[in-house]
């Protein structure tokens, strides 16, 4: 310990440079950070500047400061644009900024420079061998912003804001022609359209229950077998007895 | 032979001067170069000295010399190297020289001094509080290049700030010193000598015949003459407020039809060193009215009703201001583009056109284009770190689907801003139109806050050192208590509210709170859902312990679950409250606080209806809107099932066993804004409130009766069991009975004037004017009868704390018969002074209930 703030004092920066490699080594990070720090500080050109800013990041990293390492890690391919170290600092920092991405709950921000990071690592190398897993994690990202839509689209068809969640479970429908969650969402979308048709005024009325059935056409075709059927059939069933009001 | 800038000293000047008579000349290495004969060479290694602080390969690049390159010497690239380094303004001198040649390879040297580096700078003549400020202004670092520049652009940032503050004869030197720690480098000496402050002594206006001068004086928000009364505003003249206040000046002539006023002398002049004098002639020219006015491409509102919004008929006085207002964005909401934004206009253009003058009448055509109804899309919210979406989104009343509606924004952000997770000043809504589909994306952008109060506070009530430890968390979430990433300290996001308090002073008071609130029961719709604990227990001496047989204190043990739900009817604005509560009170031979009822226990089981209109539009300082309140509380009538029964023969023990009571209350609060930019705020409040009996013969529960007086704190000296209530300027409870009463009324009449609107130290003060009393009996009752107060006071409020207040107040009348003040001190003091001094302290919001 003693010998540890001795080197972090004195002047002799190969010394600290020889020290933190062996504390990195050790993997002890927190405390090379502050050694590398100083390294770099005083020759930032030097390769030596070059590994103490390397390992910042690494170090960082490390510990799960993800803010910190994301901030060395994006750095350093600006700083030093031909070191070989660029493929890998920039991966890192882009898993850095996934680590940083919140609960889909939360606002999705970081979760949109994540992504925006892993498309430019890939393009830039489009032949790393860590593509498949920036294409992983992308997928994993965008799962995430999708299941944000459609916990939307569940919040509108819970509190009974049937137009609210006709229009949502329409768009996320069109947003995400993949999704694993069309069923559901197809379901909430003839459900609140059946709401939506009989709670409707006269004047809009027809067109409404023409609308739901027209849904559940276009349901049965897309999931002929699903288990939602025989309640949708229920709904169309009844708007089909509605009496639409001529004026 | 040095080649040093082209605008240094005329002496040394670039190569292409030198007489070309002279058929060679020495450079540097010994080397002869031809001037009228060039000749090619390879670059070789470029040297660079002295300029160690630089990188050497950026200055290469920036004098566009490269190694391996064929160069022709003499030529204009060795002079075009030396101009690029100089336009950087970092050298003081430059040369390029050449070292050696071999074989055709040249080898130049690049000679640089750096300029002076400024290494510190100080001020004289000015106080070190005004440095401060300057330094902030002139942004000066040491280590900056010094350069006629910087020193050109020191001087007037000084000049800037002092000519603001009214110093129009500043001096301003710059002395440059040798620093002598440092190579090369220097110190700033900045002598101010800022001179005598100048003030305007006139301003003289010539030609207003339409306006009074004092009227145009006071258009001139910054321009103001010198005066003993001027207090406020301190007189000096600014030269871009000038110009700001003329152009008021002329709006205001503008608004009274005179459009083509103008000024035809403008003169600012020196009286002498102090003073300067302001003089405008004004050209009012011609009045103007309004025309007709032709709507042209509305369909969906006739001409009539457009006509009737706008307000301004033929031969009205022209104003532009007001007729922009009423088109565009009106402060009570009366305009034409409201009219439309409201019913999902958002793509409609109006263009106003003037279509001709006859006889001073301007005749408008209103073009307008409606466009088609833009429909909500999709709702984003940014900014919640903390809160989760659904918590913001629900309670957002523009949903995909809806049309555009300028004022359900309005609305949304008030109520979001009534969550209180969010900084009120921070929001932003951003519609992105989508002209295409003719869709609206609508953005809200939140930003939290620190929503969580914490009460950690010492006192002294009683006779002795109280302490309280409050903690209130209102954006808690118990889903999240098992992940602990999301706790900031505590689990966050779900915004339910979790309040924990308990307040004691040893073995005499001892009081604990627990409550705890979901505002979306189920998620499905906003019922709140409340479950609340409590105790109190209350000893007469700390000697006697509680299982000690004489032991004489009160305990209230209460617990209770309330449903509340918002309504869309009559309007939604409504909401209502259902609570069914369980008290008991354990009563010790103790007869200070409910005289009937001295020793023995009681079960209140209660049923309470709130039914609540509110559209104040902000919890912490409202500005707007109205409050109403009706409440119901009542027990089941026990005694009505058990018969006729002789309740005189009974003990209070047995007649109290369940309370029996019914309760009504009745409070209106409502907010004016009286200034136009609504900070004076005027709060006219008033509250009725009744207790009665089902049964006479057992007579009035005594628990639960109302206290009026004092600071409406309930704690040591203001135990439970009973509602207290405030009135300013008088002592605590003196107003009522010591066991309380059963009716009471109260008006208050509040002007409130905020300091500080910023959400991290809400500051306001206010003066007040308020009246109540209480009454023994309905006989006793009346409404006019009724203890008048005046004062005033201050309240503060910090997130952390929330709100705190200090009033002073003066009570003016005697106290009645029944009043446990009656020929106290406040009475002697009315008689003796004709009024009752009181200082009161309050925390939270409302001063008792009603």
């Amino acid at each position: 310990c003693n010998s540890y703030n001795r080197i972090l004092k004195s002047d002799d920066y190969e010394a600290k440079f020889k020290e933190a490699n062996k504390l990195y080594d050790e993997g002890k990070y927190e405390r090379c950070v502050a050694l590398y720090e100083q390294v770099y500080q005083r020759s930032p050109r030097t390769p030596q500047g070059e590994v103490s800013f390397y390992r910042l990041g690494k170090a960082c990293y490390n510990v799960e400061d993800w803010y910190l390492a994301s901030y060395y890690l994006s750095a350093f391919q600006a700083k030093f644009p031909y070191s070989p170290k660029v493929e890998e600092t920039m991966f890192l920092a882009a898993l850095c900024a996934v680590e940083n991405s919140p609960e889909a709950s939360l606002d999705q921000h970081e979760t949109d420079v994540a992504l925006n990071e892993l498309q430019s690592f890939v393009s830039r190398f489009p032949n790393s061998e860590r593509l498949d897993t920036c294409n992983f994690v992308m997928d994993k990202l965008r799962l995430k912003l999708e299941h944000k839509d459609f916990m939307n689209v569940k919040l509108y068809s819970k509190t009974e804001n049937y137009r609210a969640a006709v229009v949502s479970s329409q768009q996320f429908l069109d947003n995400y022609p993949r999704s694993l969650n069309r069923e559901d969402c197809w379901a909430i979308l003839i459900r609140n359209s059946y709401h939506l048709a009989i709670n409707s005024i006269d004047a809009k009325l027809e067109e409404r229950i023409d609308q739901t059935i027209e849904r559940f056409n276009i349901f049965l075709v897309e999931f002929p077998n699903s288990n939602y059927l025989r309640e949708f059939e229920g709904y169309v069933e009844k708007v089909k007895k509605i009496n639409i009001p001529t004026n | 032979q040095d080649i040093t800038p082209p605008d240094s000293t005329a002496n040394t000047n670039s190569t292409n001067k030198i007489d070309s008579t002279k058929t060679s000349t020495t450079i540097g290495g010994g080397l002869d170069f031809d001037y009228v004969k060039t000749q090619k060479y390879i670059l070789g290694p470029i040297r660079i000295e002295g300029a160690d602080n630089f990188d050497a390969q950026a200055i290469k690049l920036i004098a566009g010399l490269k190694q391996g390159e064929e160069i022709t010497i003499p030529s204009d690239k060795i002079s075009n190297a030396i101009k690029n380094l100089w336009n950087e303004g970092l050298f003081s001198s430059i040369s390029i020289e050449a070292e050696k040649e071999i074989a055709g390879v040249i080898y130049l040297v690049i000679k640089l001094a750096p300029r002076p580096k400024l290494s510190r700078f100080k001020f004289i003549g000015v106080s070190k509080r005004e440095v401060d400020k300057i330094r902030e202004e002139v942004d000066l670092s040491s280590g900056q290049t010094i350069t006629e520049n910087l020193v050109f652009k020191t001087k007037s940032k000084i000049r800037g700030y002092f000519l603001e503050k009214g110093f129009n004869n500043v001096q301003i030197n710059v002395t440059q010193i040798q620093d002598t720690l440092i190579n090369n480098s220097e110190i700033f000496l900045i002598d101010i000598d800022k001179g005598k402050k100048v003030k305007i002594k006139s301003i003289t206006f010539e030609g207003n015949e339409s306006m009074k001068p004092w009227k145009l004086r006071k258009e001139m928000k910054d321009t103001k003459r010198r005066s003993i009364m001027r207090i406020i505003k301190r007189s000096k003249f600014n030269s871009t407020a000038y110009i700001r206040d003329k152009e008021a000046v002329l709006n205001k002539f503008r608004s009274v039809g005179l459009r083509d006023a103008r000024f035809v002398v403008d003169s600012v002049y020196k009286i002498n060193n102090r003073n300067l004098g302001i003089y405008l002639k004004v050209d009012e020219g011609e009045k103007y009215y309004f025309g007709n006015i032709v709507w042209i491409g509305n369909t969906k509102f006739s001409s009539g009703l457009l006509d009737t919004v706008l307000g301004i008929k033929y031969g009205d006085v022209y104003d532009k201001p007001l007729l922009e207002q009423r088109l565009k964005q009106s402060q009570d909401g009366r305009d034409i583009s409201s009219l439309y934004m409201d019913r999902g206009y958002l793509f409609y253009h109006l263009e106003p056109v003037e279509t001709g003058v006859v006889d001073s009448h301007i005749s408008y055509e209103m073009r307008m284009i409606e466009g088609k109804e833009a429909r909500v899309k999709n709702v984003f919210i940014r900014g919640n770190y903390k809160t989760n979406e659904h918590v913001i989104r629900r309670e957002i009343r523009t949903k995909p689907g809806d049309l555009f509606s300028r004022n359900d924004i309005i609305r949304t952000q008030r109520e979001l801003a009534q969550l209180g997770y969010f900084n009120e000043q921070g929001f932003q809504v951003n519609p992105i139109p989508n002209p295409q589909d003719g869709t609206v994306d609508i953005e809200y952008v939140v930003e939290e806050k620190s929503a969580d109060q914490i009460e950690l506070s010492g006192g002294y009530g009683a006779k002795r050192i109280i302490g309280t430890l409050g903690l209130t968390f209102s954006n808690f979430s118990v889903k999240n208590i098992f992940k602990p990433n999301s706790w900031s300290p505590l689990p966050t996001g779900d915004g339910q509210r979790l309040s924990i308090r308990a307040q004691t002073n040893g073995r005499i008071y001892q009081g604990y709170n627990f409550s705890f609130t979901e505002p979306w029961l189920g998620g499905k719709k906003p019922n709140s859902f409340t479950f609340f604990l409590n105790h109190t227990s209350f000893a007469a001496s700390v000697d006697v312990r509680k299982k000690d047989p004489n032991y004489s204190g009160v305990g209230i043990t209460g617990i209770g679950v309330g449903l509340g739900r918002r309504k869309k009817f009559p309007d939604d604005y409504f909401s209502a409250y259902y609570e069914l509560a369980y008290q008991y009170y354990d009563v010790r031979k103790y007869a200070n606080l409910f005289p009937s009822f001295s020793n023995g226990y009681s079960n209140d089981i209660s049923l309470k209806y709130a039914l609540q209109r509110n559209s104040v539009n902000s919890p912490i300082y409202p500005t707007e809107g109205s409050k109403i309140s009706f409440t119901a509380k009542g027990t089941l009538p026990y005694s009505l099932f058990e018969g006729n029964k002789d309740f005189s023969a009974q003990s209070a023990q047995e007649t109290f066993k369940y309370l029996e009571y019914y309760k009504l209350k009745f409070t209106f609060e409502y907010y004016l804004p009286l200034s136009p930019d609504k900070k004076l705020i005027l709060m006219p409040r008033v509250g009725f409130g009744y207790m009665g009996a089902y049964n006479s013969a057992k007579g009035l529960s005594p628990f639960e009766r109302f206290n009026l007086g004092g600071s409406g704190l309930s704690g040591v000296n203001q135990f439970g069991g009973r509602e207290i209530i405030a009135l300013r300027g008088y002592d605590d409870n003196a107003l009522s009975s010591t066991a309380g009463d059963p009716i009471i009324a109260k008006y208050t009449l509040e002007m409130r004037y905020p300091i500080s609107l910023n959400p991290q130290a809400t500051f306001f003060v206010l003066a007040f004017a308020e009246a109540g009393n209480t009454f023994t009996s309905f006989k006793t009752f009346n409404p006019f009868n009724v203890k008048k107060s005046v004062g005033a006071g201050v309240r503060i409020f910090l997130p952390m704390f929330g709100m705190l207040g200090l009033d002073y107040g003066w009570g003016f009348d005697k106290l009645d018969k029944h009043s446990s003040g009656y020929g106290g001190s406040i009475d002697q003091s009315i008689d003796s002074k004709g009024f009752f001094p009181k200082f009161t302290f309050t925390i939270g919001m409302n001063l008792g209930e009603l």
